[in-house]
């Protein structure tokens, strides 16, 4: 049970409080509602290039990493489809160097050419690093605009192509910096070994002076439902071939997410999951196969993906993977498969909130789902699911209208 | 707009971290004379039991064999085959972490403390009557082959492979650079023996952590304390030839990046320079801030990310700095590496960066303290290279009384850039 206390200041800045006094350290976490959902069609890969900027000088300060590095701390972030999050650890006597950073960095920006320049400069390079320079390193830039057409999710954090990033301005970064950087587009979380009052006052003290502009509003338009199958082959020059199969389901809040994320612990969590038992080691169709949800805040894939064994085709191997997901209808986990599944669930739960990150940054995005406390209760939701549940939501998603497929293949010599 | 009251122009003032607490582990051996090191704390009720091994690749005699038998040990066993032994600890929502270093081979079981019974039962089975059937070997042979392969088309991957068998030759275990060739060459029986001869004649030890429902001295002793294990280790002690320092590129068709790697032999946490050298190293290269990032990172956009290391094994170590960057500034990029390896041996460092690290490293040795997992991998830092807690003691006060002359004669001495080896990996004739 994770204890926490939810407080609002006068401009919307949402906070929330968690002590724990086993640890010499505070955790500070702040997520901005947004993410590359909320960038245009032909500024793709924005929010993220932002992230990078946040840490190139705010109004008062010129430099946050040596600031919170002299005071002990330490700090990173990382950008989503529909989120932005920045935290930091700093041992507890020096917490008050956190607020100053984070609130003045919330309250405007220095927006300096040359940082704008380094930093596209910076992005461009993990963009190369990551997506390019990578065997298999493309498949999402391939994958999301095959399944979405229409809602943002269609391109990658990291944007569309080099060219968007290359050629953003700092007008850019301004409006969206008071667009969607204000207090009350944002929630944050104070956890470790600090008071509620200390935590009140220095939230008030730094956050309750800088004014707000009401939330965003935000308007996207909705992937319209899937009517037929797509394809999509390419070759490349890796060692083997690889399959990747998706399917539209649910927005993260919806009920029958966490059904399917269960399916897919089903498949492929741990050596002795369906897909391991099957697919590797029976019939050894693939080095490695997986499933996943990803759990996105407007509805989502549900993705499958493998490493193809030599001598075995595409057609093959998508097979087996349309007969698991079958297995799952009419052989729906229960019993003991069932009970080892809510066990692994418990478990994972506990270990992840060793970690005091963990905890915070779960508060947060729970809070931003629409509350906090569904980090205690959520599992609740898990524990109550039956074999009816598994049968009905796989016939309702598995269809071969609803899916798309991307054939990896190795280049033929 | 903002709150009239405070100066946000002024930073909160900084206090000094001053205590911090080392939580040593109790110690105590069972019935066979494995001797535990148990760290009791945290709030969730969760255990990890990790039983150590000098098991590590310089102990096996062709290529692959150590890492083979780590990984297939828990593929079966005389009363479960694979399929019901991964099924058993999946019931129980424990999983197991097993890995294999150049040193030294471990097996990790992380457990609900409920269930810590049953599933340490499990995994003395597998360490004590692992089977290794045919099938499995071939399975494994198989998708670790495709894995390597696809590693091996990463230049970051090539590029550390390559490096370690240029500071310490292809011939030397911390060396050798694997090929394709040595998966074919693998066979189970020699996957076997390595099993005989280290994981069965050799006396393991146990780092335990966590919170036990009741002792668990009884619930260890009962379970682990009960097995045969052997008590004479036959390490391979060679120590590496020297290596004269080489500079060597790799050409790869296509690369959009260069994966660059600059570094030399040093020596191993035993060595007295090593502790303040891992200062010196911060400021070069060893957090956000340093000056590698500052220089080619946050000043030249060159780079998603450029970092140096000191890399201590039970024999010996090596210092490097790595990075990836874009082919056309590789040269640009490696001229400022230089640089600041220069400037390191020649100049002072200003007080006021000094001052930074220092406190900053104060806060890195409180978050490596933070909970009861971290403080067991804090004491086996120490423990696999026979130290005890009296190096951290000497940490916290190296820190505080290191000062510019002494990091800029350390760096004169280890770091000189014209005692470095250089590799480049990528795109190499632009």
């Amino acid at each position: 049970m994770i204890q926490f206390q939810k407080f609002t200041l006068s401009n919307g800045l949402t906070v929330i409080h968690h002590p724990d006094d086993a640890t010499q350290l505070v955790c500070v976490n702040i997520l901005y509602d947004v993410g590359a959902r909320d960038e245009r069609p032909e500024k793709t890969g924005f929010a993220h290039l932002f992230e990078h900027l946040m840490f190139s000088g705010s109004v008062n300060i010129e430099n946050y990493d040596e600031h919170l590095e002299k005071a002990g701390g330490e700090n990173n972030a990382f950008t989503t489809n529909d989120i932005t999050n920045y935290y930091l650890t700093i041992p507890r006597n020096n917490v008050e160097t956190a607020f100053w950073l984070e609130s003045d960095r919330m309250l405007s920006l220095a927006f300096s050419e040359k940082g704008l320049e380094v930093q596209r400069n910076v992005v461009m390079e993990e963009f190369k690093q990551r997506y390019l320079n990578q065997p298999y390193g493309d498949v999402w830039l391939l994958l999301k605009p095959l399944a979405y057409r229409v809602h943002p999710y269609r391109w990658n954090t990291i944007g569309m192509e080099l060219s968007h990033i290359e050629k953003a301005s700092m007008e850019d970064v301004k409006s969206f910096f008071f667009t969607h950087y204000v207090p009350s587009n944002a929630i944050l979380v104070v956890a470790g070994n600090i008071t509620l009052e200390k935590a009140k006052e220095l939230s008030e003290k730094w956050f309750g002076g800088i004014s707000s502009p009401p939330k965003p509003l935000r308007q996207l338009p909705a992937e319209p439902t899937q009517t037929e199958k797509r394809t999509l082959r390419v070759e490349r020059e890796v060692p083997q071939d690889a399959i990747y199969k998706c399917y539209h389901i649910c927005d993260r809040n919806h009920p029958d997410y966490v059904v399917l994320d269960m399916i897919t612990d089903a498949l492929s969590n741990g050596q002795s999951s369906r897909f391991h038992e099957h697919l590797i080691k029976k019939k050894q169709l693939f080095s490695e196969v997986q499933a996943y949800v990803s759990g996105d805040r407007d509805p989502g894939l549900l993705v499958l993906s493998g490493k193809l064994n030599p001598e075995v085709s595409f057609e093959q191997a998508e097979a087996a993977l349309d007969e698991e997901l079958r297995g799952i209808i009419e052989n729906p986990p229960q019993g003991r498969e069932l009970e080892k599944m809510k066990n692994k669930t418990e478990s994972m739960h506990a270990f992840t909130e060793i970690n005091l990150m963990n905890r915070a940054l779960g508060l947060a995005t729970y809070e931003w789902l629409g509350d906090a406390n569904r980090i205690n209760t959520e599992i609740e939701q898990y524990r109550k699911l039956g074999a009816a549940d598994f049968s009905r939501c796989a016939a309702k998603y598995f269809s071969e209208n609803n899916a798309s497929v991307l054939y990896y293949a190795k280049k033929s010599s | 707009m903002s709150n009239p009251e405070i100066n946000r122009l002024i930073e909160p003032a900084v206090e000094k971290v001053s205590s911090v607490s080392l939580l040593e582990p109790t110690h105590f051996s069972l019935s066979n004379g494995i001797p535990v090191y148990a760290i009791a704390g945290g709030r969730q009720e969760v255990i990890k039991t990790e039983v150590i091994f000098p098991a590590g690749s310089r102990y096996q005699q062709v290529p692959l064999q150590a890492i083979s038998c780590n990984k297939l040990m828990c593929e079966g066993t005389q009363k479960h085959d694979a399929a019901s032994l991964a099924e058993a600890l999946d019931f129980y929502g424990a999983y197991l972490e097993n890995e294999c270093n150049t040193d030294t081979a471990a097996y990790s079981l992380y457990s609900l403390s409920k269930h810590i019974e049953p599933t340490l039962s499990l995994l003395t089975e597998i360490l004590c009557e692992p089977v290794f059937p045919e099938e499995e070997f071939e399975i494994y042979r198989h998708n670790a082959l495709q894995n390597f392969k696809t590693r091996n088309k990463k230049v970051s991957e090539i590029a550390s492979a390559e490096f370690h068998r240029m500071l310490f030759g292809n011939k030397h275990f911390y060396g050798y650079r694997i090929v394709e060739e040595d998966y074919d060459q693998l066979n189970n029986d020699v996957v076997k023996n390595f099993f005989g001869n280290t994981y069965r004649a050799n006396m393991p030890f146990v780092v335990v952590a966590g919170k036990p429902d009741s002792g668990w001295e009884k619930t260890l002793d009962n379970i682990l304390g009960k097995l045969p294990f052997g008590k004479n280790a036959s390490p391979n002690t060679s120590e590496p030839e020297d290596s004269e320092k080489t500079k060597h590129k790799i050409h790869v068709d296509g690369a959009l990046q260069c994966a660059i790697r600059v570094g030399k032999r040093l020596f191993s946490k035993n060595h007295p320079d090593y502790l303040p050298l891992t200062i010196v190293n911060t400021i070069l290269g060893g957090y956000f801030g340093s000056r590698l990032m500052k220089n080619i990172r946050e000043d030249k956009g060159y780079t998603y990310g450029i970092g140096s290391g000191l890399v201590s094994r039970q024999l010996g170590g090596f210092f490097y700095i790595s990075s990836e960057v874009g082919a056309d500034v590789t040269q640009n990029a490696l001229d400022e590496v230089y640089k600041e390896l220069h400037k390191m041996c020649t100049e002072p460092v200003p007080a006021e960066e000094l001052n930074l690290v220092k406190n900053y490293l104060m806060g890195q040795f409180l978050r490596g303290a933070d909970g009861v997992f971290s403080q067991a991998e804090r004491f086996l830092s120490v423990h696999l290279y026979g130290l005890d807690y009296s190096y951290y003691r000497r940490y916290l006060d190296t820190l505080e009384s290191i000062h510019p002359e002494q990091i800029m004669e350390l760096s004169a001495k280890y770091l000189s850039p014209d005692s470095m080896s250089e590799l480049v990996v990528g795109k190499t004739h632009v």
